[in-house]
């Protein structure tokens, strides 16, 4: 097996009485989109932190590119980009300065960052923005601006700390498609969040985060199978008789049935034509049928499973 | 709903750490400082025995005796080292000696610039004296000497009674406590800036937060109101802080009248508020170039009213007084000064007066520019 | 050079603000130079004494003439005795004196009693008005023999006049050129800090937001170029600054710069200008707003004046305050100018004043030590 990027063992962070990050490890291999997911207060930023040295840790072990993380490891850092959580660009430079700022902090010759810098505008869009001043763009915009600054100098390893905070379906979207195509550039990426959705779309695999914990690490499917669920059926219907639903609950697979608001729903672990049966049996007592879904676990589910709690998603 | 806004407007300023700490933090520190700077200022206005050499080129018994009488004793004025003068000029150079009695056909001194210069006039009159002496009893010997027993003994008497003092004030204080009127006033000054947040609070065209009240089923006059009035508070809490530390802590004398300081600085702060909440509701500016403004009102002010120069007002008096009638911080350390120091009122209530008259100018500025409930922009 | 650059552009951003507080400081200098204390060197103790004549005959105003020639003489209001107190109590005015009616006619007769009305500063008895009411007293006493010996009022006062201004002679032993600039450059020292501080951190707290701090650490680029190039930028701003205030200098004097002295002034202030920029820069570190850069900068700036004797001179201050004094480069930079302009006690020595400015360029080394420890701490911290 070849080194893998980033190589993550034992890391432990404490605030004071806070526990952090308790004993976390992880590694990514080269070419990954590896999704750090979890609530807010999880313990992804200070992950990110600490895997940049910016915040010094407890215990641990943290390696990129094969060669122990350091403040003063120029030669790895010079292969890293950045997106933060916050919006990090200095309202006194325009859109075009602020990237040509960053970038040169990597790439010292000025043809080449010229180059740099404008493929970094064209990849995210800001080319009528270029002479803009930050306060003058959309949260949008400046979020784009801020993912230029990070990637300007195109790096072998990019991390986003949440990059879709508070930015509309449309800039999401085009965000989304740009660390895809990154990646298919050549990037390994870490991407942390709280969208499950944005998870499931863009990453490779996942690690599940919790309280500074690992619950879960593997592929979208290979979460899925973590877990009992495997599909939910959901039927709109008139209020079963309770020997109906007595006998629903007993159809093959069916671990959990539920009435309310005029939709039935079926919980199964497993199986095979699960829908069809269901479908069977509920024509069979002559009940009319509205719409029938079927859906398989989402990321949510195997969250919600594994921390048996929701996703959390005000608190701090 | 005034109450409300009151309690919140009162926390706010009271947690806002960095203003509280231009306040009080801030003229606490500087009073020490001050205090540190000039506790010693008396001391070193106390007599020590002047090191002086003589050096004799021509023998004059009757000075040397002079001399001896004047070095003789605990209180003495000098303390005299015969030597000649290659030496006397070396160890003046030194500055171990502050100078160098010549005493030659003429008695003359010799010094060097970092000579003090009351020790050398002090030395100088009393040779002048000597001198002087001697010159009368020559000439009315050679005039008109059956007189000059009469005038050798009008000589030797002591002259106690001619001058008549004539006391201006009973305060015993010198102009170094205007260090520490400055200094209460310049705390009560800085809360315009308490002021200029109370005003971008307030009004949506300032600040989102402003935004968000202006949107509330508030009155604004009434918010306004409690604010200003919460804010004027803290500015007073923060001056009676300052004036009980400079009076009590640090024991500065600040006159007999110094219970009336509290009323001043609570006018005072009501000034100050006013000034900032004026300034702050001027739509156009940027918030840096308030604060600019501020600061200029706050240090520049106090510049011209003796923070850094305890003179300066005086001067400013002298030679453009219109500018210490309108310069806030000169008003209001005037007024302190008034109180300490003069022995009547009338000062004091011109100064008072003008404070009203500017709150009341400031606050009807910030009324007339606050009024405004729609904005063409924000 | 990004860094470099960007603390220009930055700059460029915030010239009204960066223009507007060099202008307030600069003209503080100015009005603070005009009317501070001249030195105290010896010119006979001239004492300022607001004189009424209300005898108004020749003695009287032989007199008054006296004291005019030897004392500086301050118009005042003798009627207005809040304005009079005012004078007093701020030190232009050490002394009234009212010659009383019947001065010449008593003096005549050998009678000294009430001659004068005096009002004295509250709490004022310096060695200034014991020297001059000694001098007073003795004319009386010397005009009294004269008329003893048979003169008329006027001719004794107009004798003991005379006799006075024959004065003992007073020589200095060396030669020295006086810089009226001198106070310029001692107040400079307080100048400097305040506008370094408020002035550069307005810039260098942008360049040091921690979000884009953050960024810049995670980049390849080399921590200690980092700071460098940003001391640098900020260091050709101030020197910009400094420039125009050693230039101010000459309105003083306009041959200030031109000699020995001038030049160790310009030599001592520049030292000290690259210790107030490091201290900006520390300041810019460990301070988050600009409210907080504010309080720092005064409290940092009148501190040091107040503790290192840039307001009040070294020789008034108290043992104490001057041992916690030597530990700020402004103790050093006054002691300088005192040496160099041979004030308060001290004399031209050239081994002391450039052992002064050899220990504030010892603090330009320690605080950048100071400042690289806290980048380097800064970039892994325990908690952001």
């Amino acid at each position: 097996m070849s080194t893998p990027v980033v190589k993550i063992e034992n890391l432990v962070k404490r605030y004071k009485e806070l526990i952090a990050l308790d004993h976390f490890s992880l590694e990514i291999e080269e070419g990954e989109v590896f999704g750090l997911l979890g609530p807010n207060g999880s313990g992804k930023t200070t992950t990110i932190n600490c895997l940049l040295s910016l915040l010094s840790y407890d215990k641990g072990n943290i390696e990129i590119f094969g060669s122990k993380m350091t403040p003063n490891n120029y030669e790895v850092k010079n292969n890293i980009g950045v997106v933060m959580q916050n919006v990090a660009v200095f309202d006194e430079l325009t859109v075009y300065e602020n990237i040509d700022y960053f970038c040169g902090l990597y790439v010292f010759d000025k043809a080449e960052r010229k180059k740099l810098v404008e493929e970094a505008i064209e990849f995210v869009g800001l080319g009528e923005f270029r002479k803009f001043y930050p306060k003058k763009l959309s949260g949008g915009l400046l979020r784009r601006l801020n993912i230029a600054c990070g990637i300007a100098h195109k790096p072998k390893l990019i991390i986003f700390d949440e990059p879709t905070v508070a930015v509309d379906p449309q800039s999401r979207n085009k965000i989304l498609e740009g660390i895809e195509k990154l990646n298919k550039d050549g990037a390994t990426v870490i991407y942390t969040s709280h969208y499950m959705e944005e998870v499931e779309q863009i990453c490779t695999r996942i690690a599940i985060m919790d309280k500074g914990k690992c619950r879960a690490i593997g592929t979208n499917a290979e979460l899925r199978k973590l877990i009992h669920n495997t599909e939910t059926v959901t039927v709109e219907i008139a209020k079963p008789s309770d020997d109906d639903m007595s006998e629903i609950s007993n159809l093959p697979h069916v671990y959990e049935t539920e009435y309310s608001d005029g939709k039935l729903v079926v919980k199964y672990s497993g199986g095979k034509h699960n829908l069809i049966r269901l479908m069977n049996l509920l024509s069979e007592k002559q009940y009319s049928m509205g719409r029938v879904f079927s859906e398989l676990p989402t990321l949510n589910d195997v969250f919600l499973e594994i921390t048996g709690t929701a996703l959390r998603d005000s608190e701090q | 709903m005034f109450f409300h806004n009151f309690k919140y407007r009162l926390l706010q300023t009271v947690r806002a750490k960095e203003i509280m700490f231009w306040a009080l933090g801030f003229t606490i520190i500087l009073g020490t400082l001050f205090y540190a700077a000039f506790g010693n200022i008396y001391e070193s206005e106390k007599f020590t025995a002047i090191p002086v050499a003589v050096v004799t080129e021509k023998e004059d018994k009757s000075f040397d005796e002079l001399l001896n009488a004047l070095s003789d004793g605990d209180g003495a004025l000098l303390s005299v080292q015969y030597m000649d003068s290659s030496k006397a000029y070396e160890m003046l150079e030194e500055g171990e000696i502050e100078m160098a009695v010549i005493v030659d056909e003429k008695i003359s001194l010799r010094i060097a610039s970092s000579s003090d210069s009351v020790s050398v006039s002090i030395v100088s009159s009393v040779i002048d004296e000597y001198t002087s002496k001697a010159a009368i009893i020559n000439e009315i010997a050679k005039t008109n000497p059956k007189d000059l027993d009469n005038a050798i003994k009008a000589l030797s008497a002591d002259i106690t009674n001619a001058i008549t003092e004539h006391k201006l004030t009973d305060a015993n204080m010198n102009g170094y406590t205007d260090y520490f009127f400055n200094l209460i006033a310049m705390g009560i000054m800085f809360g315009s800036t308490f002021g200029l947040f109370a005003a971008l609070h307030s009004q949506g065209n300032l600040s989102a937060l402003g935004a968000r009240r202006c949107v509330s089923p508030t009155k604004k006059i009434v918010s306004a109101l409690a604010d200003n009035l919460a804010t004027v508070v803290s500015v007073f809490g923060c001056s009676v802080v300052t004036i009980v530390y400079v009076k009590f802590v640090l024991g500065v004398d600040l006159g007999n009248r110094f219970l009336l300081f509290f009323p001043t600085a609570f006018v005072a702060s009501f000034m100050s508020v006013s000034l900032g909440y004026a300034v702050g509701s001027v739509g156009r500016l940027s918030d840096k170039a308030k604060e600019g403004i501020l600061l200029v009102f706050t240090l520049f002010g106090g510049f011209l009213s003796g923070l850094m120069a305890n003179s300066m007002r005086q001067l400013v008096e002298e030679s453009a007084p219109i500018v210490n009638r309108i310069n806030p911080a000169a008003v209001l350390t005037d007024s302190f000064y008034a109180l300490a120091v003069c022995p009547n009122y009338d000062r004091y209530v011109r100064n008072l007066t003008t404070m009203l008259v500017m709150t009341a100018i400031f606050t009807t500025f910030g009324i007339v520019l606050s009024r405004r409930k729609k904005y063409a922009s924000l | 050079m990004q860094v470099f650059k960007l603390v220009f552009k930055v700059l460029k951003k915030n010239l009204g603000t960066v223009v507007m507080y060099g202008c307030i400081f600069f003209t503080t200098i100015m009005l603070i130079t005009s009317f501070g204390d001249t030195s105290d060197e010896y010119t006979s103790t001239k004492i300022d004494v607001a004189i009424r004549d209300l005898d108004n005959t020749s003695a009287s105003r032989q007199l008054v003439d006296w004291v005019s020639e030897n004392h500086n003489i301050v118009d005042a209001d003798f009627e207005d005795e809040d304005e009079l107190l005012a004078k007093m109590y701020f030190n232009f005015c050490d002394y009234a004196i009212t010659i009383n009616e019947g001065f010449e006619e008593k003096l005549a007769g050998g009678n000294t009693e009430d001659l004068f009305t005096v009002s004295k500063r509250p709490n004022g008895y310096s060695y200034g008005t014991i020297y001059f009411e000694s001098q007073l007293n003795s004319i009386v006493s010397d005009a009294n023999a004269y008329v003893a010996g048979g003169m008329t009022a006027d001719e004794a006062l107009q004798k003991t006049v005379e006799v006075l201004n024959s004065k003992t002679e007073i020589s200095f032993i060396e030669e020295k050129e006086d810089s009226a600039a001198g106070i310029y450059f001692n107040y400079m020292a307080y100048i400097l800090l305040v506008m370094n501080i408020t002035v550069m951190s307005t810039i260098l707290l942008v360049v040091f937001k921690k979000d884009i701090t953050a960024r810049t650490y995670c980049s390849s680029f080399s921590q200690l170029k980092y700071i460098l190039q940003t001391i640098g930028a900020v260091s050709i701003i101030s020197v910009g600054f400094w420039v125009i205030l050693v230039l101010g200098s000459l309105c003083f004097d306009s041959s200030a710069l031109s000699s020995t002295v001038g030049l160790l002034m310009v030599c001592n202030s520049f030292v000290f200008l690259i210790c107030s920029v490091e201290i900006a820069v520390i300041v810019s570190l460990l301070v988050k707003s600009s409210m907080a850069v504010s309080a720092i900068s005064n409290i940092v700036s009148l501190g040091m004046a107040f503790l290192c004797g840039v307001f009040v001179p070294q020789s008034v201050l108290s043992d104490g305050v001057l041992s916690v004094g030597r530990f700020f480069p402004a103790y050093w930079y006054i002691k300088a100018v005192d040496s160099i302009n041979g004030w308060h006690g001290s004399t031209y020595n050239i081994t002391e004043i450039t052992k002064a400015i050899g220990i504030e360029a010892f603090f330009v080394v320690a605080l950048m030590a100071v400042i690289l420890v806290i980048v380097r701490s800064k970039r892994t911290q325990k908690s952001l």
